[in-house]
């Protein structure tokens, strides 16, 4: 293309024109760029402040590693493991009918379903925390259920599990001092759960907290709340 | 709750097992390191080691394909201009967050800072790979200034942005290793560090596109601009931009286990704020392209094959990846700006191809095709770039809060 003075007021004029043309359109462009409609702000943002409060009423014993399903690990030594349920499933679930364990010599997998907590007619399913082989139930748990509340991380110990890939399932779990961190969020959840958009009472109108937290949240459906913090809801499945 | 203080008693055996190990036995570390994905590294490594060592043994000669008419090849086209442009996520989220105060996005800092260290040392590694003499690199930048010369500022504040990075990511590494005075001081300098990395991000993504503007007879007309060092400014903030949303996308697959399950929602926020961001500099980038088009005047070019790869370049890799950003933030859906993500950081790496190997000594006798060695290289040298940031994150607090210094980042 030559480079007589048409040539060049003809590029000028179109790089003028682009130039022009660009203001314009970006509005446009910013407003296609925009969402339909505004995310709903979450409930939980004010969450943090009392999150606190909330997260040391649930016991994180430092020398377990947590599944994010709330199941947790005790290292027996050599692949050999003991697993619970922790304090916090414990007291959201509330009262417990029965407690179905897996007999000794199945197979577990880590993030499918192991056990199942049944209260008031709902059963309620939590993961595997490692994968491999139960060697042994706690009986004493057949006897008395309200074992497994009142020391959960002791004698209310529930199997123990000769495991198959200990180290790279160790990968995937939270040790003691994460775990801290990660009941803190839970509890955020949690709270944002107790203070619904329409407010009656409220976490932070005061008051005790009661055992069973699911069935307060949802008396209809609690098992589905307790489902959704356990990951075995729908879509809530994480290995 | 139940007490969780540790015994603070220097013992190395158990410091080695906890900040190396991850809290196993060596044995039990070294079972864990038996996946596919290692033995697909491990190959790699096997492979391309060897063939690093050939190259400083034998010469730049010996193991490319690059020649006196040619001597750009992908280490300079990929290890180091994209390198370079995909490590820009740094310099964009802690401006963001730090500047301009877009708290919201403290979350993703440390990754995208981590990216960016990472993304800066792996192009210098690159470039000694490709230069004839690497050990003579710091002479030009201490003993033999050339203030005149492009390569002097690109040297200079490619070595001073990478010190900054350092800096800048050295409180994750501090919170790792316990040392609390020296966590303080960084976390003081952050401010400065930051202003500072703006200043030598702009000044060196920039220089690297001036490189051109000394070589016009060199680069096809379509891909030669006088605008080109701010194309590759203006592109390198969508590449970071870009880098970050992929890289927090695979890392909450790789990573899940260290990041909070209620952190999804947070993470898809994140990641649609910065589509958004990504989606209007690409809409202005697309512009400032067609000005360079015009401002050419070489549109009898535009039916040729290079014209043809160069429109492709335009609406596939920059008009395509703005609408559909933009659809995905209209729709709130964060898989599709990830892919769209994927795909952007893709173009933003054919675009610095293009123009310093494929659209370069276009019109040259002889033409450059990558050799075996040399692609080897590259993908080695991006294998251990992406150990050493699994390495980093599966131990530092990176994509998580350290216990012991909670809302550090």
């Amino acid at each position: 293309m030559g480079h007589d003075l048409i040539t060049i007021y003809w590029l000028k004029a179109v790089e003028y024109l682009l130039a022009l043309s660009y203001l314009p359109l970006f509005i446009l462009f910013w407003k296609f760029a925009s969402p339909k409609r505004e995310a709903t702000v979450a409930v939980h943002a004010a969450a943090p402040g009392w999150a606190d409060q909330l997260a040391g009423y649930f016991q994180v014993p430092a020398n377990l590693f947590f599944h994010r399903g709330h199941t947790w690990v005790r290292l027996d030594g050599g692949d050999t493991v003991t697993i619970g349920v922790s304090d916090f499933a414990q007291k959201l679930v509330g009262p417990l009918g029965r407690l179905q364990l897996p007999t000794v010599g199945t197979s577990l997998v880590q993030g499918e379903p192991a056990l199942v907590l049944d209260a008031d007619g709902a059963s309620v399913p939590m993961l595997a925390p490692v994968d491999g082989t139960v060697v042994a139930v706690n009986e004493g748990l057949a006897a008395s259920s309200d074992l497994a509340k009142h020391a959960p991380y002791g004698d209310g110990w529930m199997l123990k599990v000769k495991s198959t890939k200990l180290a790279s399932n160790l990968k995937h779990l939270l040790p003691g001092p994460l775990a801290l961190r990660w009941m803190d969020t839970v509890c955020e959840s949690l709270g944002a759960e107790m203070a619904p958009m329409e407010l009656g009472k409220v976490y932070l109108d005061g008051g005790q907290i009661v055992d069973g937290l699911a069935r307060s949240l949802s008396p209809e459906a609690w098992d589905e709340v307790a489902r959704r913090f356990f990951l075995t809801g729908d879509g809530g499945r994480h290995a | 709750m139940t007490d969780t203080t540790f015994d603070r008693g220097f013992d190395t055996r158990s410091w080695i097992t906890e900040k190396i190990f991850m809290g196993m036995s060596f044995g039990d570390y070294l079972k864990s390191l038996l996946t596919p994905t290692n033995a697909i590294f491990a190959l790699i490594l096997i492979v391309g080691v060897p063939i690093v060592i050939y190259r400083f043994a034998f010469g730049i000669g010996a193991a490319t394909n690059l020649t006196q008419i040619n001597p750009w090849g992908i280490w300079i086209g990929i290890d180091v201009m994209s390198g370079v442009a995909l490590a820009a996520g740094g310099f964009t989220v802690a401006t963001a967050v730090h500047i301009l105060g877009l708290k919201e996005y403290q979350p993703i800092v440390r990754p995208a800072l981590l990216t960016g260290f990472l993304g800066y040392l792996f192009a210098v590694i690159g470039l000694c790979a490709d230069l004839g003499r690497p050990w003579k690199l710091p002479v030009p930048m201490v003993y033999s200034y050339g203030t005149g010369s492009v390569m002097f500022e690109v040297g200079w504040c490619v070595c001073l942005y990478l010190i900054v990075l350092g800096l800048e990511f050295s409180p994750a590494a501090f919170e790792w290793l316990g040392l609390r005075k020296a966590r303080e001081w960084a976390v003081r300098m952050t401010l400065v560090l930051t202003i500072f990395g703006l200043c030598l991000s702009t000044l060196h993504q920039s220089s690297l596109g001036a490189l051109f503007l000394m070589m016009p007879h060199r680069v096809h007309p379509l891909w030669y601009s006088g605008y080109v060092p701010i194309f590759f400014f203006v592109s390198a903030i969508i590449a970071g931009m870009s880098m970050v949303i992929v890289e927090s996308g695979l890392s909450h697959r790789v990573f899940k286990s260290q990041l909070n399950p209620n952190d999804h929602g947070t993470a898809d926020k994140l990641t649609l704020g910065l589509a958004k961001g990504a989606a209007v500099v690409l809409f202005a980038y697309f512009f400032l392209k067609l000005q360079g088009l015009v401002d050419g005047g070489r549109f009898d070019l535009l039916l040729t094959p290079y014209g043809f790869w160069f429109l492709f370049e335009l609406l596939g890799f920059v008009l395509a990846p703005c609408l559909l950003y933009a659809i995905a933030v209209r729709r709130q859906n964060a898989t599709m700006a990830r892919w769209v993500a994927g795909w952007t950081v893709l173009g933003i790496v054919v675009n610095r191809l293009n123009i310093s190997v494929i659209a370069f000594n276009y019109n040259a006798a002889e033409r450059y095709v990558p050799g075996f060695m040399e692609i080897m290289v590259t993908v080695t040298i991006i294998t251990i770039g992406i150990i050493t940031f699994r390495w980093i994150v599966n131990r530092m607090p990176v994509l998580h809060e350290h216990p012991d210094f909670p809302q550090a980042h």
